[in-house]
């Protein structure tokens, strides 16, 4: 049994933590592979999880300019009332703007634990975090301890935050030139996570109770990694639309035969068919199931031909993006896999 | 061929003659109905004739058997009713019927001359060739044939002037005539494909020259360089067209996406309270846009950049296109008017030039048939004109004999035959015969022996009879005649047995009575040869 508390409306800056903190888990975390979805304001502020959500990776974010360590101990509040859940919080993370080089051991740091800190300031968290126990009545919960206490804070995971919007963005995902990319189309990605995230926020599922931690599930609070990595693919695949005139190294089988007047034609009519689709205001959600499940394929069968790929999208999904005729889809699946490998 | 032997009959009574030789061979008796005319009739008959046999002689019951020599070979003929057996040195060939025999005949034994009949070329029936060298007893008309059947005095006389020259049958033969056909055809053809090469008619003289053109060294070079520049152009002008087709989908995409762009900003939902365009909707079919500013922004100004290409290369390609005509019109105005013109309009001509090989391949053709026929139409001339002037040797040398003999020369005489309405008889019938038979046999190539029965019929003098046998005997060649002598000139021996004229005597032989029993063994052994099994009783 879990219910849903501190759910919060916050303000752009904290919005932006939120998207930091879901791009470090699926971009910067060196387990990143292992988190298929992040769950929005449902447990924390963002939440990683697997499929099955039975291992939850628990961010808590604060965007504080500066922190003392009493205000660290109190913002590690919700990350230890869920530790103390019986839910399974797998890791426990407080992602922070910035953390003082005179509270740490070790400054170079971005990512340590509760032991880089210094004596004196341990016990200052520990206090924090206890006083805020207390505050917010956890104290009285059965599982609650000193020991607990100290069990948690030695399990928490301290991440700085990297403020760089294009470098989080772009560590989301391998592909071909992406460094020769304008920053702003990467700010850009970042700021359309942001607001789908706060738009994910907006649905409201305070003093829910759950049984078991798929239940969140039904909520549709959270964006999947697939979606995620889609949504940049998809940027780097239609910025290059024809400023990328060069014909996709897989695509070579469908152009062999033809004259050199009839591949620029062909290529062209490719580059207009993803322009067309790209462009259509209408048929989104088709268009990103499509984008989806021919990425997904790309990335799962590496060695795959892209007739075989093609193959392997379900025909319906491919007829209901009706601007992508199956050489332009064909086109689209070698330039994807052409970026990936 | 040199008949050696007679023989006929059946397994009852048979008759044998093979007292024949290479010379002047007289059948005489001392009375009539001794069988001198079946012995004749039977040699005929025994070789195709058809027979003219005394009334009451049943033919239809016996076998008529000959042996002759023929260039060295001997050949034996057996008859029966239609059915013949021809025996030659290791071989039998049976035939059932006369026109199956006459097969044969033309083409193992003696090539039967060829007659046009009905504006067909027929081979002569046996009965008619036959009347060349021989003369039956019976049913004598010297106006016209014996036993012509289909054929008249004319196929007769045509029948001679084709064995003069067999080329003289052929002439305006079916061949010629099919020629002719075809010529006419091609006639017809080549105006029709005339007619559709209408440039060549208006451009007479173009046309001319691109068609002489072929294999012309000069212009052959000429003609490639600027069919390699016109190539180069049309490559060129097929690019630009492309480019062009390019940029016109760029700009229209670019429109497109334009408008697509208008649409979302048309579409977009502003918060009815405050004002704000962040409004969010709690629908679960929320998703990303499908493009961001900056992928829109990036795509436009790469589909302009695309566009700024196309209008380069397209400049481009027009300006090699412009610098090739230039160079082209340079080339053309230093050719020879004639070139240029061929280069011009080789299209145009080329493809009429399909026809134009047709009619050029119709007319060599129509050509080639024009010299035949003129070529045959001289033979014919030729022909023709010689063979009258050996006809009409044929007939002088006849009026001569005849003049001779009858010591008058007969003006009646015109040709082969007398007049319809002037039939000769007694002795002029007989001298006329004697002076016909005789020429056809000098001049013609005849491998027959001369056969008359009843050479000196009519009551002709001893006299004339005399100068007969005395040409007779001048031909070198087999002859086969028959007389009935009076008792006078029989008991004075008329036919004594001298160099060259052998008498064989039937005054033997009881009237009516030449087929007996004597023969009959001898007969059988003959027709044993054949394979021919008689049921002796």
């Amino acid at each position: 049994m879990y219910t849903i508390k501190n759910t919060e409306k916050n303000n752009e800056k904290a919005s932006e933590y939120e998207t930091f903190s879901l791009l470090y888990l699926l971009g910067l975390r060196s387990d990143k592979n292992d988190i298929d979805i992040v769950l929005i304001d449902c447990f924390n502020d963002v939440t990683g999880a697997n499929d099955q959500v039975n291992r939850l990776w628990d961010v808590q974010s604060k965007g504080h300019k500066s922190n003392t360590p009493l205000q660290i101990g109190r913002h590690l509040i919700t990350l230890y009332a869920n530790f103390l859940s019986n839910f399974p919080f797998s890791h426990l993370i407080l992602f922070l703007e910035t953390v003082k080089s005179i509270h740490v051991l070790d400054d170079n740091k971005k990512y340590f634990r509760f032991s880089n800190f210094t004596q004196t300031n341990k016990g200052k968290i520990f206090e924090g975090l206890r006083k805020e126990a207390e505050k917010r009545n956890i104290s009285a919960n059965a599982h609650h301890s000193e020991q607990r206490m100290f069990a948690f804070l030695d399990k928490v995971d301290f991440a700085i935050c990297l403020r760089n919007k294009a470098v989080n963005v772009k560590s989301l995902v391998e592909f071909k030139n992406k460094e020769l990319r304008p920053d702003d189309l990467f700010e850009n990605i970042f700021n359309e996570i942001r607001d789908r995230q706060s738009a994910l926020k907006n649905l409201n599922l305070e003093n829910t109770e759950l049984e078991n931690p798929s239940d969140i599930l039904a909520f549709k609070k959270y964006i999947s990694k697939d979606q995620i990595i889609t949504l940049v693919i998809n940027r780097l695949v239609g910025i290059e639309l024809f400023n990328n005139l060069s014909i996709p190294i897989n695509f070579s089988p469908y152009t062999q035969s033809l004259p050199p007047e009839d591949i620029k034609d062909l290529i062209q009519e490719c580059n207009a068919a993803a322009c067309r689709t790209f462009f259509n205001k209408n048929n989104k959600v088709y268009v990103w199931e499509l984008l989806e499940c021919i990425i997904k394929q790309v990335m799962s069968n590496t060695n795959g031909s892209v007739d075989e790929l093609f193959t392997a999208i379900p025909e319906n999904l491919r007829k209901k993006v009706s601007t992508l005729d199956d050489i332009s889809t064909k086109f689209f699946i070698a330039r994807v896999k052409d970026g990936l490998s | 061929m040199i008949l050696k032997k007679v023989a006929f009959g059946n397994s009852e009574e048979a008759f044998v003659e093979s007292g024949f030789k290479n010379g002047l061979n007289i059948v005489f008796s001392n009375d009539n109905n001794k069988g001198k005319t079946i012995l004749i009739q039977s040699i005929m008959f025994s070789i195709g004739n058809t027979p003219i046999f005394p009334t009451g002689f049943p033919a239809a019951h016996y076998y008529f058997y000959t042996k002759f020599e023929h260039q060295g070979r001997v050949i034996e003929f057996v008859r029966h009713g239609n059915s013949f057996i021809v025996k030659e040195p290791g071989q039998l060939a049976i035939f059932d019927s006369v026109s199956d025999f006459k097969i044969y005949f033309n083409e193992s034994l003696c090539r039967l001359p060829k007659i046009k009949k009905d504006g067909r070329l027929v081979l002569a029936d046996l009965n008619l060739f036959f009347q060349v060298f021989y003369l039956p007893q019976d049913k004598r008309n010297t106006s016209t044939i014996i036993n012509g059947g289909q054929f008249n005095k004319a196929d007769f006389v045509e029948m001679v002037k084709s064995m003069i020259n067999p080329n003289y049958s052929n002439i305006d033969s079916t061949e010629i005539q099919e020629i002719k056909e075809k010529r006419k055809e091609v006639i017809k053809n080549i105006s029709l494909l005339s007619k559709r090469v209408s440039f060549s008619k208006q451009n007479p003289l173009v046309a001319g020259r691109v068609l002489q053109s072929a294999g012309n060294a000069d212009y052959e070079r000429q003609s490639a360089t600027l069919q390699n520049i016109n190539q180069q152009i049309s490559e060129y002008s097929v690019k630009r067209n492309r480019e062009n087709n390019r940029l016109f989908k760029l700009e229209s995409l670019l429109n497109e996406l334009n408008s697509l762009n208008r649409n979302i900003e048309i579409g977009k939902v502003k918060c009815a309270d405050c004002g704000s365009d962040r409004v969010i909707y709690s629908n679960r079919d929320f998703t990303f846009e499908l493009s961001n500013d900056t992928v829109r922004r990036e795509v436009f100004s790469s589909i302009l950049k695309q566009i700024e290409i196309r209008r380069d290369s397209i400049m481009e390609y027009g300006n090699l296109i412009s610098s090739l005509q230039a160079n082209l019109q340079e080339r053309l105005s230093s050719i020879p008017v004639e070139v240029t013109d061929i280069i011009i309009s080789r299209e145009a001509v080329l493809n009429e030039r399909e026809n134009d090989k047709k009619i050029v391949g119709l007319s060599d053709q129509l050509r080639e048939w024009d010299r035949l026929l003129d070529q045959s139409e001289a033979i014919d001339k030729s022909t023709i004109h010689s063979v009258k002037e050996k006809y009409d040797k044929i007939v002088q040398t006849m009026r001569d004999y005849y003049a001779d003999v009858d010591d008058v020369e007969n003006t009646s005489i015109e040709g082969l035959f007398t007049k319809n309405n002037e039939n000769f008889s007694g002795s002029e019938e007989q001298i006329f015969y004697f002076s016909k038979l005789v020429s056809l046999a000098k001049h013609l190539p005849l491998d027959f022996p001369l056969i008359v029965d009843c050479f000196r019929d009519g009551e002709i003098s001893t006299e004339k009879e005399e100068k007969m046998i005395k040409v007779y005997k001048g031909l070198k060649k087999q002859v086969l005649l028959t007389a009935t002598l009076k008792d006078q000139e029989y008991t004075a021996e008329k036919y004594p047995p001298e160099d060259g004229l052998y008498p064989i005597d039937f005054s033997a032989i009881l009237s009516n009575q030449i087929l007996g029993r004597k023969y009959v063994a001898e007969f059988v052994e003959l027709l044993r040869e054949f394979n021919l099994e008689l049921n002796q009783r």
